[in-house]
């Protein structure tokens, strides 16, 4: 899974969003480092959308403009669980090397 | 019909669209976001761009909107654009289903065509009272038994090498058929009485040249990642051994005299039935027919005698231009009766929410 699609599945999983508060959120989620273009954001919607993982919760007009937002579905849920299962365990791996690696490596005078 | 409801995901439950603001003057940023949009598709571009717009140009200050476009949201539109225009274009499903379809029912037939080969070429052998027995197998037989391979392991849907195996199967065609392709060019038009069984006969060849083109599409259709792993999954593994046994059956009657024909089209027969259940049967039925058309164009359809003409640029144009256009020509037919199926599906959501309108203002009076 791509980290825009992982970050957009993210955003979903406390509730339902549109498209501004997604990408606001997901500024957020990253702590500023992801500001989402609009054309990334869309095609990842799109994609997402047809492979069943989020869908649109709901329709409004704001403005006299159409505001779609959008949740995840139970197959989106999974699919944040198993990438986030799959991301700690690298995690995981990288820290007991990194823990095992500082003692000899640590530059003189730190 | 399910097929067309499910297009995508977003586009199903959308028939609602936003009327854009035309109150306020557009500024220079958005008319240039306007402009870089026309890279979407155009149905896409009707559903999103008001709000994909929106969000461009929206800031936490509403008296600040940006007056000038950024480069990086220009890029990405630039870039998703096109490519949701190069992919998106067939929504997931719509040709994707059909391709592997219409692979499943080419492998079958190309598989019992290949079946009929070896089996008249081993009754052949048995029969024959010529000193040389060997002349009695057919030159295709390798190619035959390549096509056979490819059906069984398009039946345990091992697309890569179900690939590898119809690409074999053309090159074996090609190989064997070559002194075929070199009488090509000296094939005047054919002759009206037809005696396909004599193997030298130009009709002979032109058929057997024309035959390679099934295996052709089948094998450039195994190109397509998905194709092969869901052939069987779109027409069902029974039904495809079904539609195989009915056709080498068909193969052993055709051995005490039936026409050789009746084989591939009992497997097609089979094979129609699936397709006609799965509501994929006009675009897999095109491409069935265009792999076949060659063998139309060669005269084995009607046994008359074929209609291709002189060598040269007439032939180029009845064996390259028009089969092609001709396909074309049934894409487009059938993106319009889709498209047709659409509009009936919109305004049938719009009467449902209409009737479901009238009668939330009418309450219904009960004793």
């Amino acid at each position: 899974m791509q980290e825009p699609t992982f970050l957009v599945l993210t955003a979903l999983l406390d509730e339902p969003r549109h498209g501004y508060a997604l990408i606001t959120e997901i500024e957020r989620i990253s702590d500023d480092r992801t500001r989402m273009r609009v054309g990334t954001l869309y095609a990842v919607l799109d994609r997402l959308a047809g492979e069943g993982l989020i869908e649109i919760a709901s329709e409004e007009i704001v403005n006299s403009r159409l505001r779609r937002t959008y949740r995840l579905t139970g197959a989106g849920a999974t699919a944040v669980t198993e990438e986030t299962d799959r991301l700690e365990s690298l995690a995981r791996a990288a820290r007991t090397r990194l823990a095992r690696r500082l003692p000899t490596t640590r530059p003189a005078g730190a | 019909m399910t097929e067309l409801i499910g297009m995508t995901g977003l586009t199903a439950s959308t028939d609602k669209t936003a009327r854009a603001d035309k109150s306020a003057p557009a500024g220079g940023a958005e008319r240039w976001y306007r402009q870089v949009m026309r890279l979407y598709p155009a149905d896409y571009r009707s559903q999103f761009a008001d709000e994909m717009l929106e969000i461009l140009m929206q800031t936490d200050d509403p008296a600040d909107r940006p007056t000038r476009a950024s480069a990086g949201e220009t890029w990405a539109l630039l870039r998703h654009g096109l490519q949701m225009r190069l992919t998106r274009r067939a929504p997931r499903g719509t040709w994707s289903r059909p391709g592997s379809a219409g692979a499943a029912v080419l492998a079958a037939i190309v598989a019992v065509i290949g079946a009929q080969t070896l089996i008249s070429s081993g009754f052949g052998y048995l029969t024959t009272d010529t000193p040389d027995r060997s002349t009695a197998i057919d030159s295709l037989w390798g190619a035959a038994t390549l096509s056979l391979l490819t059906v069984g392991l398009l039946l345990f849907r091992r697309a890569v090498p179900a690939a590898i195996s119809a690409w074999a199967t053309v090159a074996a065609g090609v190989w064997a058929s070559r002194s075929a392709f070199s009488g090509l060019a000296d094939w005047g038009p054919l002759p009206e009485s037809s005696d396909y069984l004599d193997v030298a006969s130009p009709n002979a060849q032109a058929v057997q040249i024309a035959l390679l083109v099934p295996s052709l599409v089948l094998a450039l259709l195994l190109l397509r990642p998905g194709i092969g792993s869901r052939a069987v999954d779109v027409i069902g593994r029974r039904t495809l051994l079904q539609a195989l046994a009915a056709g080498t059956l068909t193969v052993i009657w055709t051995e005490f005299g039936m026409s050789s024909i009746w084989a591939p089209m009992v497997t097609g027969a089979v094979l129609l039935v699936a397709l006609l259940r799965e509501g994929v049967v006009l675009r897999a039925g095109l491409l069935v027919a265009f792999a076949f058309g060659y063998l139309m164009l060669a005269g084995q359809a009607d046994g008359s005698g074929s209609r291709l003409p002189r060598s040269g640029l007439p032939l180029t144009i009845s064996l390259g231009v028009i089969p092609i256009l001709a396909f074309l020509v049934g894409v487009l037919v059938i993106s319009q009766i889709h498209t047709g199926t659409r509009v009936r599906d919109a305004v049938g959501r719009w009467l449902e929410t209409f009737g479901r309108s009238v009668a939330a203002r009418e309450p219904v009076r009960e004793a």
